[in-house]
């Protein structure tokens, strides 16, 4: 590291050279407002001085002796001319320019005035990315934009979230992510443990179709448009940021399961009540009959037993989570002079999760170079990281015993899970010996599960102004992610003396995925009196390459923990062939445009712009369906500018934007995955199989020496690409020179040629197989607002408060040829919306038998759960309301901020609540029951109770769907803004920030359980988002 | 200076775009498509994949469960909807155990692809020219094979403007009308003739289609066509180039220690199918024999001449283990494909025949009568006594005195020979006669008789079926 740092300093002494002091000069600069304007750069008209303003704006500097003017420019600000004359303090009022970070929107292939823009996006400064202890940058979203709903599906350092903007879209692509774009160059969603957001400059949403349609296929989701950190002109900027803080497990409180008191008694009470009960509280009980049979010494035994239990009372969440620790450390540096100006950064992150074994490290860097000569210029955006990820590879056994988050609640509570040396017990797990937790902690200490990801994403922009109204620009970049995963047991373990050749396992395998982009355009842009007309031609190659291999180990050396060295041989066990332990596959796509957009702008107050592009791509099988011509057209009336409007106070902005377009949706055209060897880690995407009639090979046939060979699936050579058609409506407002301002957008997505599920009759040879043909609509609509009011706004105090919310409704308006069919524990029908749970309503315990009682189709009820109806009256795993709100106080050097981020109307089901409430004798004795069991069990006729006898199952039902809505508050920042640092007239630092940051401080929710926040229909065995408290400094030198 | 720019520029950008076929990168990774059936080779493991798809359990067990061959042995019963003949187009029972449509239409597309990629499949071996051949023939014959098949289980007695079903001789997912049987017919026949240029006239591969295969198959389709000088010509073609078995070869057929008169069987294993798991499962032990699902009627048990007709006791057993149990079993067992030992790996394993001599005879018999050949030589009466003579010992020729005498003696005939071979059930429809059960076999009254040309006789195509194929036409009696 420090290394790295010393040969970027070394390289930079080359740029810059060592500054004679002749007159000293400073001042600060503050906005038309009377903020204060940092990071301004300063620089002496002629020469390669300058400075850059601090925090408070304020900058000092030294001017050579005849030097007459500064030049003074910031992002956002008009560049100005300052006269030095003899001056030596200067203050200087900052205008604002019309292309400020509020006023443009980064569609990622141009940047556009805001007041000229006819799409809807929600442009996000870096504020909400720095700082903020999470891995991977996209779960700092939640609760920001509206209409972007974000859902962490896993505490997991580094993991991704799942985000969906303006609803489902598809039902074949519904888990499908927005594209992700980061100075023009794609990168995969869930590829961001290796992206250091502090180096992010902006975050745009685009959400319509007059923006995704920049990005065709790619974009129908909505767009993602992120740039990073450019360099100043100016004096160089030295930043160090260093963090250090703890990560917590989010506390069970509404999470009621039994105690030892409790699970005793009621292993008693079930045991009495019939049920073949295994567990202590039953067999050693006094009431069981089989105790009257015993001897006396049997007997108390017995009771010794039960009381030995009755004092077992361990904490289990102690034992198997942890308060993690985690750190960064950063430095930057940035500068430049007028012609090359660059960004440098080293980063480490370093994060401890809650579940042992879990943490993610991140070694990242990252080189921004802009150069500009004469009539030709480039930009050079480069990011290297090593993301290296632990896992608790009890995690990827999923729906294990050997998970913690699962077996944390399913443990019987009366286990010691150590021994008097503070070892896990463990073995053979039985009722009367339970061994759960000691064998989880056995098996966490003896597995591993390792992540090890280069990520590289470089992109090299060329700029070349042929005419004076024609620019040429050519984007070409390359995103590559280098993966390297294992999972390892080790041979000398209980748990390893369980695995196939009872010798420990060792899986590993290895991807490579690439992206090359190349973009190629011509802009022609004129200005006439108050005309102005933008025209550009657009061609873009997007091409994808993927490859993996892996292989599987037994029979190991358990001397050699965690490598493929010392395996020893495996025995076939007398069959003439042993199945393959290691596999490879390729696989890749192509994508090709060419478009063409175009905007005209009278005076600034009507732009009418257009779109037309025709896309072609190698993941359509039917060459006839492979290309696809798509439009939009926007306008936008900006009425500021209206004579109308011109003699009033109030009123400072208003806009109304219109856009219609269509978008075709490369992301739900089904793939399939080739499966690697190698512990199941990485899958190669198939990016054509589910079209394909493929052959996969069969031994039915006894009859001949010959494997058979038969057709496995269908294929589909009818395949034609969905297409959503985008309607939006928005209106900016803002009063009070936008001291309150308001975004409201309707919009109205629809898609056409949905992909709907249709069996094959058997003539085709595949009776009953489910072919997608393009045949549904589906639709999506919805309004979002967005608010931000700056209450108060003096010289020491300041409070600011911003709203946004939305409201998307989904419905499935057409399946073709079909009315619905059901998937998964879902349904998709004609009318309802996407997500739609479909399920037996169960209705309670029957008072006069205990049996559990359900509604038949008819409304009746009926105790026969083969009776009963199914029905899709329980609402939609996916909310229809999501926002959030947040408030920045600042007292003069101390900022306070805070995010509350919210769902509602969202139903999910609960299946950790099934399996603890079932409590027939399959889930008694394999798991502890909630504590709710206790109070609202049928037990005798006459009871009026939800929860039916236990000798009854009440099947998994309606009583398993659970109100998942939630506020939380997801992060609070104190920061102190400590003032520069002088010592005997040397300048230790220019500025610096302490701050406090909290992340996931609280939730409040119905739901019962560790995390109602997930990114699927269902719940069971999930890492929650955990609680971080850091604490950091930056210090900009 | 400029120019030089506008150069590096343009060349830079020229190079990133000559990415011509982008748009058509094909996946590499898996046999799909034309990959699948390259070679000749290719070819041949795929003919072996469509025969994997052929199977007579599905034929044992639907011509059993519906006529008068079993009982329930009162152990285990849970098909009374197809014993006793109540189903409708969305029974149950007949979705998970008689649902022929999928399957026998599955063989076909799998022989289609194979037909329509032969042609061009590359020969890269020697004998592969004679292989593409033989390969069509085989195909042929399967797609014939499943197509007769279709028309048993769907269709009523022959006549040629009758609703048969499709006719696929190409891979298509478009919707299929049911087509008149007089046509349908016509393609089974076109596809029997053709692959009987191409098939192998030797017997020695008894586990594919041959020549002799062929025959026995077209004079199968020329019985259910009523072509009785057909069915006589093809069944004496099989007759001749395969003998039927003796009294001594008889039961060696049933335990595959011989396969004398098979000439087609599907080899089964412990792997695959265990036949005999259709009537009692396996068993734990030797003291404790598989439950019974299914046990011989009293009829078919009475019919036999117990001492002196070998059939009995390769068919049946009467198992004395069975009353040791507590409570004391019933002790009646189908045995026919027994496999080895109780609690032995190949209990309840038995490879499959699918054409053998002793059809043939009953086939020629029937197609004699029909013309009126009822006695004298080369007649039915010759041909049952033939039959007869080769499997009781001590047998005495009998003498048919006329054309309705010699036909009931070869439906009960066929009844005693091919029991448990998927023939009742189709021959009662196609005789238009009951289903006859005695009282002592009838599950209840109302499951003792199927009256002739009762509409049951058919089965329902699946609502599966006609929601996925507009252009299907349901049997009548189920709408």
């Amino acid at each position: 590291m420090r290394k790295i740092i010393l040969t970027l300093m070394v390289a930079l002494s080359f740029v810059f050279s060592a500054m004679a002091q002749d007159r000293q000069v400073t001042g600060s600069l503050k906005d038309d407002k009377g903020t204060a304007v940092s990071n301004a750069s300063v620089v002496v008209k002629g020469t390669q001085r300058g400075s850059v303003t601090d925090e408070n704006g304020n900058f000092s500097l030294s001017v050579p002796t005849g030097s007459r003017t500064l030049v003074i420019s910031g992002v956002g600000f008009t560049t100005q001319e300052v006269s030095l004359g003899s001056r030596t303090s200067f203050t200087i009022v900052m205008k604002s320019s019309d292309l400020s970070m509020e006023e443009v929107v980064v569609t990622g292939y141009s940047t556009q005035k805001k007041s000229q823009f006819t799409g809807a996006a929600t442009v996000l400064g870096n504020k909400i990315v720095e700082n903020v202890p999470v891995g991977s940058f996209d779960q700092m979203l939640q609760g920001r934009a509206p209409g972007m709903n974000v859902v962490s599906g896993s505490g997991q350092p580094g993991s991704s979230a799942n985000i969906t903007i303006r609803g489902i879209q598809s039902i074949s692509g519904a888990g499908v992510q927005p594209l992700y774009v980061i100075d023009g160059v794609p990168i995969p969603a869930g590829d961001f443990a290796g992206f250091n957001p502090n180096d992010f400059e902006s975050i745009t949403i685009l959400k319509d179709a007059g923006a995704a349609a920049l990005y065709g296929a790619r974009g129908a989701l909505g767009v993602i448009v992120i740039t990073t950190k450019k360099g100043k002109a100016g004096k160089t900027n030295f930043t160090y940021r260093s963090q250090y803080g703890l990560t917590q497990a989010p506390s069970p409180s509404n999470f009621n399961m039994m105690n030892t008191a409790q699970a005793l008694e009621y292993e008693e009470r079930t045991g009495l009540a019939g049920v073949g009960v295994t567990g202590p509280g039953w067999i050693y009980s006094n009431k069981n009959p089989d105790y009257l049979l015993q001897t006396p010494a049997v007997q108390a035994r017995r009771d010794f037993l039960l009381d030995s239990f009755r004092n077992i009372q361990p904490s289990y969440y102690d034992v198997l989570f942890r308060q993690g620790v985690s750190k960064t450390n950063e430095i930057n540096i940035s500068g430049g002079s007028d012609k090359t100006r660059f960004f440098a950064s080293v980063g480490l992150f370093d994060q401890e999760g809650i579940d042992l074994n879990s943490r993610l490290r991140r070694y990242s860097a990252r080189f921004n170079l802009d150069h500009t000569v004469g009539k030709l210029s480039f930009q050079f955006n480069n990011t290297a990281a090593y993301a290296y990820t632990n896992l608790n590879e009890g995690d990827w056994q999923g729906n294990s015993a050997r998970n913690p988050f699962q077996i944390v609640w399913r443990a019987k509570p009366y286990e010691n899970p150590f021994n008097s040396q503070g070892q896990p017990i463990f073995g053979s797990s039985t009722a009367a010996s339970p061994k759960a937790i000691g064998n989880t902690l056995e098996g966490i200490a003896n597995s591993y599960w390792q992540d090890r990801q280069i990520k590289i994403n470089t992109g090299l922009t060329l700029g070349f102004k042929l005419l004076p109204n024609v620019s040429l620009k050519n984007v070409f970049g390359i995103d590559v992610a280098s993966e390297l995963g294992l999972r390892s047991i080790n041979a000398n373990s209980y748990i390893g003396s369980l695995q196939t050749q009872n010798s420990g396992f060792q899986a590993e395998s290895y991807r490579l995925r690439a992206q090359l982009i190349n973009t190629t355009s011509a802009v022609y842009l004129e200005k006439f009196n108050k005309h102005e007309v933008e025209v550009g031609a657009y061609f873009e190659v997007v091409r994808g390459y993927q490859r993996g291999l892996g292989f599987t180990l037994f029979n190991l050396d358990g001397r050699l923990p965690l490598t493929g060295q010392g395996a020893g041989t495996i025995p076939t066990n007398g069959a003439p062939t042993y199945p393959q332990n290691a596999s490879s596959a390729k696989s890749g796509f192509g994508i090709r445009s060419y478009f063409a957009t175009g905007r005209y702008t009278f005076d600034d107050k009507y732009s009418v712009t257009g779109n037309i592009r025709r896309d072609g791509t190698s993941r359509i099988a039917n060459p006839e369906n492979k290309e696809i011509t798509t439009f939009s057209a926007g306008f936008v009336w900006n009425a500021m500018k209206e004579s109308f409007l011109l003699n009033q106070k109030v009123l400072t902005d208003l806009k109304v934007r219109l856009s219609y377009g269509e978008v075709p949706n490369i992301g739900s055209i089904s793939t399939g995955t080739y499966g690697i060897s190698g512990g199941g880690l990485y899958g190669i995407t198939n990016y054509l199989g589910p079209q394909l009639p493929v052959y996969g090979s069969s031994t039915a046939f006894i009859g001949s020496s010959i494997t058979g060979q038969v057709p496995t699936t269908s294929g589909n050579p009818n395949l034609r690409i969905e297409v959503v058609e985008k309607t939006n409506l928005g209106v900016d407002f803002g009063f009070w020179k936008n001291r309150a301002k308001f975004t409201v957008d309707l919009y109205k997505n629809v898609t056409k040629d949905l992909f709907v599920s249709l069996p094959l009759g058997s003539t085709s040879g595949f009776g009953g197989v489910n072919l997608p043909i393009n045949a549904g609509t589906m639709s999506n609509k919805g309004i979002e607002l967005l608010a931000n009011f700056d209450l108060i706004k003096v010289t020491d105090f300041g409070l600011s408060v911003g709203f946004n919310h939305a409201i998307n409704v989904n419905k499935i308006v057409d399946l073709g040829p079909v009315n619905e069919y059901p998937v998964g524990t879902g349904i998709i029908r004609k009318g309802l919306p996407f997500g739609s749970h479909y399920t037996q309503n169960y209705l309670g315990a029957d008072p006069a038998t205990g049996r559990p009682l359900y509604e038949r189709a008819d409304g009746t009820t009926t105790t026969n759960f083969g009776e009963a109806g199914l029905f899709a009256k329980f609402g939609t795993y996916l909310p229809k309301h999501v926002g959030g709100f947040n408030t920045d106080v600042r007292f003069g050097k101390i900022t306070v901020s805070a995010l509350f981020s919210y769902q509602f109307d969202v139903y999910r089901y609960d299946n950790v609540e099934s399996w603890t409430t079932r409590s027939t004798a399959g889930y008694i004795n394999a798991v502890n029951q909630n504590a709710i069991l206790l109070t609202d069990q049928w037990q005798k006729p006459g009871d009026v109770k939800f929860y039916s006898s236990p000798l009854y199952d009440r099947q998994f039902t309606s009583a398993d769907v659970h109100d998942a809505k939630f506020i939380r508050f997801r992060n609070l920042t104190v920061a102190y803004q400590v003032p520069a640092l002088n010592i005997k007239g040397t300048q230790i630092f220019k500025s610096a920030k302490f701050y406090i940051q909290g992340q996931n401080l609280a939730i409040w929710s119905p739901w019962r359980g560790l995390d109602p926040e997930d990114n699927n229909n269902i719940s069971l065995n999930e890492f929650p988002n955990p609680r971080m408290i850091v604490t950091g400094l930056d210090i900009n030198f | 200076m400029r120019l030089k720019k506008v150069i590096l520029f343009l060349s830079i950008t020229i190079t990133f775009m000559a990415c011509k076929k982008v748009i058509e990168i094909q996946e590499t990774d898996l046999i799909a498509g034309p990959t699948a059936l390259k070679t000749i080779a290719n070819n041949e493991s795929a003919v072996i994949g469509a025969y994997g798809g052929v199977g007579v359990e599905m034929d044992i067990l639907l011509n059993a469960t519906l006529s008068d061959e079993m009982k329930t042995a009162g152990e285990f019963y849970n098909a009374a909807s197809t014993h006793e003949w109540q189903y409708s187009s969305t029974d149950v029972g007949i979705r998970d155990n008689f649902t022929a449509i999928v399957p026998q239409y599955r063989t076909i597309n799998r022989v289609n692809l194979v037909l329509q990629a032969l042609p061009t499949a590359q020969a890269l071996l020697a004998g592969d020219e004679a292989k593409r051949a033989s390969l069509r023939g085989e195909g042929l014959f399967l797609r014939a094979f499943a197509h007769l098949q279709l028309f048993r289980y769907y269709c009523g007695q022959y006549t040629p403007t009758g609703l048969a079903m499709p006719y696929l001789k190409t891979p298509s997912f478009d919707p299929q009308a049911r087509i008149p049987m007089a046509e349908y017919f016509q393609n089974l026949l076109a596809d029997i003739t053709e692959a009987k240029t191409l098939l192998s006239t030797s017997l020695t591969e008894k586990n594919r289609a041959t020549v002799v295969a062929a025959n026995g198959l077209h004079a199968r389709v020329a019985l259910y066509m009523n072509d009785w000088v057909g069915a006589e010509a093809q069944s004496t073609a099989f007759i001749n180039a395969l003998p039927l078995s003796t009294i001594a070869q008889f039961p060696g057929i049933w335990t595959d220690a011989n396969t004398t008169e098979v000439a087609m069987q599907i080899i089964r294993t412990s792997a695959t199918v265990r036949i005999g798991s259709l009537f009692r499962g396996t068993s734990a032990s030797i003291s404790n024999i598989g439950g019974v699902t299914w046990k011989p009627s009293d009829k078919i048990w009475d019919s036999y001449d117990k001492v002196n007709d070998v059939r009995f006791n390769s068919y049946f057993k009467d198992e004395p283990l069975l009353l040791t149990a507590n409570p004391p079993r019933q002790t009646r067992l189908i045995a026919k494909y027994a496999g080895t030992g109780y609690a032995t790996a190949n209990e309840n394993v038995n490879n499959a025949k699918v054409l053998r001599t002793a059809e043939m005879y009953l086939i020629r018999a029937e197609a004699r009568a029909e013309q009126n050949k009822f006695t004298g030589p080369n007649s039915a009466e010759s041909d049952i006594n033939t039959l007869r003579a080769n499997r009781i010992t001590g047998y005495l020729p009998v003498i048919f005195t006329s054309k309705t005498e010699a036909i009931d003696a070869i439906m009960l005939e066929r009844f005693k020979e091919l029991a448990y071979e998927g023939h009742r059930f189709w021959d009662l429809k196609r005789k238009n006669l009951p289903v006859a059960r005695l009282v002592s076999d009838a599950p209840n009254t109302l499951g003792t008789t199927l009256p002739a040309g009762d509409y049951r006789f058919l089965l329902p195509i699946p609502l599966t079926e006609l929601n996925a194929n507009a252009a299907m036409t349901q049997n009548p009696g189920y709408n």
